[in-house]
């Protein structure tokens, strides 16, 4: 009964003894269920753990500060009103006690009274005990119910029988027994009660607030136990006080009383003690984050609250700081930041991608837009001139004839800058491609420097020098390297006005580092060269090229000027032998400044705006002529001095074709085959002026000039300005001339390779005279070339063979085979008229054949100069017969299901009396596709097909002549 | 004045079949290839095309009237006759054989129908137009036109 007892008031103070502060009223019942038991679990983790650590002393102190005050204050009131409580419980338990005693009493008084009775009873009326003793059993039964269920389990057991004497002598025994009990009871309970009074009277307020404080930091303890944070109080010195760290790594004898200095050392410590003086000296708490990098803890972040303890006085006495470990947190944070970086570095990337995307594509567009525009201009214009040419042929008086010449001049420059446009275009469009062939590399300078002296209007020396060392024969795209050449020697005519210009050619160290050509190893070479600025002063080309072996990563940036990888010359057997020559084109003109060098190679740039006023010109020819050369693998710089003159080197890759191998260029003799050297072929031309009457006050000298160019290009008659009829007729009246006439106009006929002969000849005269020839011109009748010289009679003996042999040719071919040789295939009766009739009035041979196969047959039996071919055809297209004739000339025969008939038969008489028929494998033939829609797809299959271009039908003056103009053999 | 007459009146009617958009700039040209050598150079091509064209045109019927309709060799038919009529610059025919191999294209058969309808009433109004040119033009004379044709 007394355990009950007691456990009911234990539950009604234990709450109340926690201070309020440490929980929420509301969680108060959660709290003290795990008071019970967590007690004793507090107790262990402190011992284990000692996660704290505390100067007393401090606590002392830091109880009379403000906050220490009203806590004690607190705890006394919240003791005494414990105090008052307990005593009211006491009394309450003293009367309740009372109570029962004197129900105790009562009872006892009764029983004595009813033994009493009982025995007079026994002894006097026994017969009316029945009902007294059922009263007197009820009335016993009654209280030991009410009071306790011990009592009520009381059975009291008599033996004896009932109403017998001895029975109730039994029954007042054990009455008896059990009011002595009940007396131990209540004896008992009095002694407890006192105890209990004299225990209430030893609580004093201290033993009970040091008693509450134990706990609550038993319960800060079990609340803080897992958290990562670390609580700790520092005085105005900033030493330890107090610190609470659930992972210590240090003793408290280690941190109380010292300062973080002393603790630790490193990053962050110095911030903090900063942070912490600041918060004591503003008085304002604050939060922060502290990165430390100690020795001790090595790097980690700590999020601080730092707030400042005040004394009751109101002055600050030190601090309070919690710190939490947010390493991990911050990690993430940064990398999350990290992240969001790189996402808007990728987004701004994207959108600057974009952007640069759609610039390409506007340039592209607006490139494409030029070029299609220059296009569209070029054939209007071409027309205009060609017109004016003819009208050039026919009577005019002097007056028209000069306007007319203006004319032709004016057009020729505009049709030179729309051509220069549309060149640039290609190759920066990745669209021109090179085609190799063998050429003589002094053959090309002694023309480009023919064709300079021809057109010259000053008085200048024109001279070549090449090298001995020069191959004879080289493989490359000899129309691209003229063009570079001849763009280079009129600039240098143009801003000359006294002295000399001229071509130097030389190869560079036979085998420089690198420079052999194996497989593609070239490519990379070539272009780390081009990527040499061409500004760059540098006359040393080849230590350029060792450079450049060394940093091959130039390769990438170079091949990024959208310069096409150059697959030229990686196609051929690497068994060939390569070499760079370099040329140099100097003049002693008028120099470029320095500071307008690096703009030179710019599209439209001009040294100056004076330069462009003065001497006209687009600015283009040396942007066109840096992309040829680069394209070509090589490099293009310049030297220049103001006022002394200016030097443009190029230097090239060029392989020197194996020797077994025919060559494929119409410069190369028949004689010459096989074993030539050096010394065949002059290494040095000079073309000096001489005094002559102005060229330009006269209209026929000017065409005298002209003539001579056209003569050089090869692509016009010639006598169209002598006699009408031959215009129309064609070259074979003017065979009736003069003997000397023939033989040319006969070489002239069969192509350039005669030409050579003529111009070795007049190599070896060395000085031509320009005025001289051109005298002779004008004085021969048939208005062909001819060289006034002490060889001229030699001359005639190579010729004359060649004659015979374009006889033969004739024999088998059409009879005006000694032209132009033109096949046009075409199924069409009306075009085939129109076709034909432009091209006899153009002065051309034409062989007609209707369709692919039958075009085959022809290219079988005769050499063409051009081939020009319609798509659509019966039997054969023009596609596939191009394919045809284009796999003949890479192999070397024909397909088996084209092969002539008497191939045997030919292949003898070639041997034997045609060589050009023997030339014509691996020569390529210019094939010309017709075609009626001239869309893109249309073209592309041509040009897949091996076709070289296409005109768009109808067949015009226009179209017909500018593209043969530039598909026929100029040289 | 009556040969001046009468050159007026070719150049203007050559200039309505100008205007018409009968012909194009390639007659010029074939015009311009017309010389003493070959004095009648334009009327041999143009009486050459008719030739051809009527050729063309019957075959171009018969493939349209085939079944099934073998458009490839329709397109290829029509690309004949326009190549021919672009070489003499019969615009409005050329232009018409152009919408026909479109409808060749869509394998349109009614479309064909309607264009090669159209290709032959061309065709017969060119042709008639040219001849009564030519025929002006025989009576102006061959030398009057060689000069005029230069201009």
């Amino acid at each position: 009964m007394g355990d009950e007892y007691l456990a009911e008031p234990e539950d009604e103070v234990a709450p109340s003894m926690w201070p309020e502060n440490i929980g929420d009223k509301h969680q108060k019942q959660f709290k003290m269920e795990k008071l019970g038991k967590g007690q004793d679990a507090l107790k262990d983790v402190r011992f284990q753990e000692k996660p704290s650590s505390v100067d007393f002393q401090r606590l002392m102190e830091l109880a009379n500060s403000e906050k220490g005050v009203s806590q004690m204050q607190y705890f006394v009131k919240h003791w005494e009103y414990k105090r008052a409580n307990t005593a009211r419980l006491l009394k309450e338990q003293i009367g309740f006690l009372c109570q029962q005693r004197k129900e105790i009493e009562q009872k006892k008084q009764q029983i004595l009274e009813e033994q009493h009775f009982q025995d007079e009873s026994y002894y006097a009326v026994k017969r009316q005990v029945p009902i007294l003793d059922e009263v007197y059993k009820d009335e016993w039964k009654r209280p030991s119910k009410k009071s306790d269920d011990l009592c009520h389990n009381q059975e009291i057991k008599i033996d004896a029988e009932y109403d017998s004497i001895s029975y109730w002598k039994e029954r007042a025994m054990q009455l008896e027994k059990t009011l002595e009990a009940s007396f131990q009871r209540e004896r008992s309970l009095e002694e407890k009660l006192e105890e209990n009074i004299k225990n209430l009277q030893s609580h004093t307020p201290v033993e009970e607030f040091s008693g509450m404080l134990q706990r609550a930091d038993y319960f800060l303890h079990l609340v803080l136990q897992s958290a990562p944070i670390v609580i700790a109080h520092q005085d105005t010195d900033l030493r330890y006080r107090f610190i609470f760290n659930h992972f210590p790594t240090l003793a408290d004898e280690d941190v109380i009383g010292k300062t973080d200095y002393e603790i630790l050392s490193g990053e962050g410590i110095e911030e903090m003690n900063n942070v912490k003086k600041e918060v004591m000296a503003s008085g304002i708490p604050t939060k922060r984050e502290f990165i430390f990098n100690t020795p001790l803890f090595g790097a980690k972040t700590f999020v601080t609250y730092i707030e400042p303890v005040f004394s009751k006085s109101g002055e600050t006495i030190g601090v309070n700081y919690v710190a939490m470990d947010i390493t991990d947190q911050v990690k993430r944070r940064e990398k999350m930041a990290d992240i969001r970086v790189r996402e808007a570095v990728q987004k701004a990337k994207e959108t600057e991608l974009s952007r640069s995307l759609h610039i390409t594509e506007e340039t592209m567009r607006a490139k494409q837009m030029l070029a299609t525009m220059s296009h569209e201009i070029r054939s209007p214009l071409s027309g205009v001139l060609s017109m004016a040419e003819i009208l050039a042929t026919t009577k005019l008086d002097k007056e028209q004839y000069q306007l007319l010449e203006v004319m032709l001049s004016s057009g020729d420059l505009v049709l030179q800058l729309i051509n220069d446009i549309l060149d640039l275009s290609k190759v920066e469009s990745g669209a021109m491609k090179l085609e190799s062939t063998t050429f003589r590399p002094r053959e090309v300078v002694k023309h480009v420097l023919q064709t300079a002296a021809a057109s010259l209007k000053k008085e200048l020396t024109l001279e070549g020098c090449i090298g001995d060392d020069v191959p004879v024969e080289v493989t490359g795209d000899v129309l691209r390297i003229r063009q570079i050449l001849t763009n280079l020697i009129s600039n240098a005519v143009k801003f000359t006005h006294e002295g000399k210009v001229g071509i130097n050619l030389h190869v560079l160290d036979k085998q420089p580092p690198g420079c052999r050509i194996e497989g593609g190893q070239l490519h990379m070479k070539a272009h780390s060269a081009s990527s040499v600025t061409a500004a760059e002063h540098s006359s040393a080309s080849p230590r350029n090229c060792d450079k450049d072996t060394l940093g091959c990563s130039n390769h990438e940036d170079a091949c990024n000027t959208g310069i096409p990888p150059n697959n030229n010359f990686g196609e051929h057997d690497g068994g060939e032998e390569a070499v760079w020559l370099r040329c140099d084109v100097y003049d002693t003109g008028i120099g470029i400044p320095e500071k307008s060098l690096p703009l030179l190679f710019k599209r439209y740039m001009q040294a100056s705006t004076d330069h462009a006023r003065k001497y006209g010109g687009t600015g283009l020819g040396l942007a066109i002529c840096k992309q040829l050369v680069e394209l070509m693998g090589g490099t293009l710089n310049v030297v220049s001095k103001e006022n002394e003159g200016s030097t443009f080197s190029f230097i090239l890759p060029c392989k020197i074709p194996v020797k077994e191998d025919h060559s494929d260029d119409p410069d190369v003799m028949p004689s010459s085959h096989g074993d030539f050297t050096t010394s065949d072929i002059e290494g040095s031309f000079l073309f000096k002026p001489q005094a002559r009457p102005c060229l330009l006050s006269s209209g026929v000298s000017v065409m005298n000039n002209k003539f001579i160019g056209c003569n050089l290009m090869s692509y016009h008659p010639p006598s169209i300005l002598e006699n009408h009829k031959l215009f129309s007729n064609g070259f074979a009246s003017a065979e009736d001339n003069s003997a000397n006439s023939t033989s040319t106009a006969s070489c002239q006929s069969n192509g350039p390779s005669t030409r050579s002969t003529d111009e070795e000849q007049l190599d070896n005269a060395m000085v031509i005279d320009l005025n001289r020839q051109a005298e002779s011109i004008s004085s021969s009748q048939g208005g062909t070339t001819s060289v006034s010289g002490p060889n001229i009679h030699e001359e005639k003996g190579p010729c004359k063979v060649l004659e015979d042999k374009s006889l033969h040719k004739k024999s088998k071919c059409s009879p005006s085979s000694n032209k132009t040789k033109i096949l046009l295939v075409e199924d069409n009766k009306v075009n085939i008229m129109v076709a034909k009739s432009m091209l006899e009035q153009l002065g051309h041979g034409i062989d007609i054949v209707n369709n692919g196969m039958q075009a085959i047959h022809a290219v079988q039996q005769c050499q063409y100069d051009i081939i020009l071919m319609d798509v659509h055809m019966p039997e054969m297209d023009g596609l596939q017969a191009t394919k045809f004739i284009r796999s003949f000339e890479n192999t070397g025969c024909w397909d088996t299901s084209v092969k002539p008939e008497h191939d045997q038969m030919i292949s003898s008489s070639a041997l034997s009396s045609d060589c050009a028929c023997i030339r014509k494998q691996g020569k390529r033939v210019p094939i010309i596709a017709m075609t009626a829609n001239s869309f893109a797809e249309s073209a592309e299959e041509c040009l897949a097909a091996g076709m070289d271009s296409y005109i768009s039908k109808p067949v015009n003056f226009q179209n017909i002549k500018e593209c043969l103009q530039r598909y026929l053999p100029s040289q | 004045m009556e040969y001046s007459n009468l050159r007026r009146q070719t150049i203007f009617m050559k200039k309505n079949l100008f205007d018409q958009g009968f012909l194009d700039e390639q007659f010029n040209q074939l015009e311009e290839l017309q010389d003493e050598s070959s004095p009648n150079f334009v009327e041999e091509v143009v009486d050459l095309f008719f030739k051809d064209s009527s050729r063309l045109l019957t075959n171009i019927e018969q493939a349209i009237d085939k079944y099934p309709q073998d458009f490839y060799r329709l397109d290829s038919l029509v690309h004949q006759f326009k190549g021919s009529g672009s070489s003499i610059g019969a615009l409005r025919v050329k232009n018409e054989c152009s919408v026909f191999k479109a409808h060749c294209n869509d394998r349109s058969l009614e479309g064909c129908r309607r264009s090669f309808q159209k290709i032959k009433r061309e065709h017969a109004t060119l042709k008639q137009k040219l001849e009564s040119y030519f025929q002006l033009l025989r009576q102006v004379g061959p030398r009057e036109h060689a000069v005029s044709s230069r201009k």
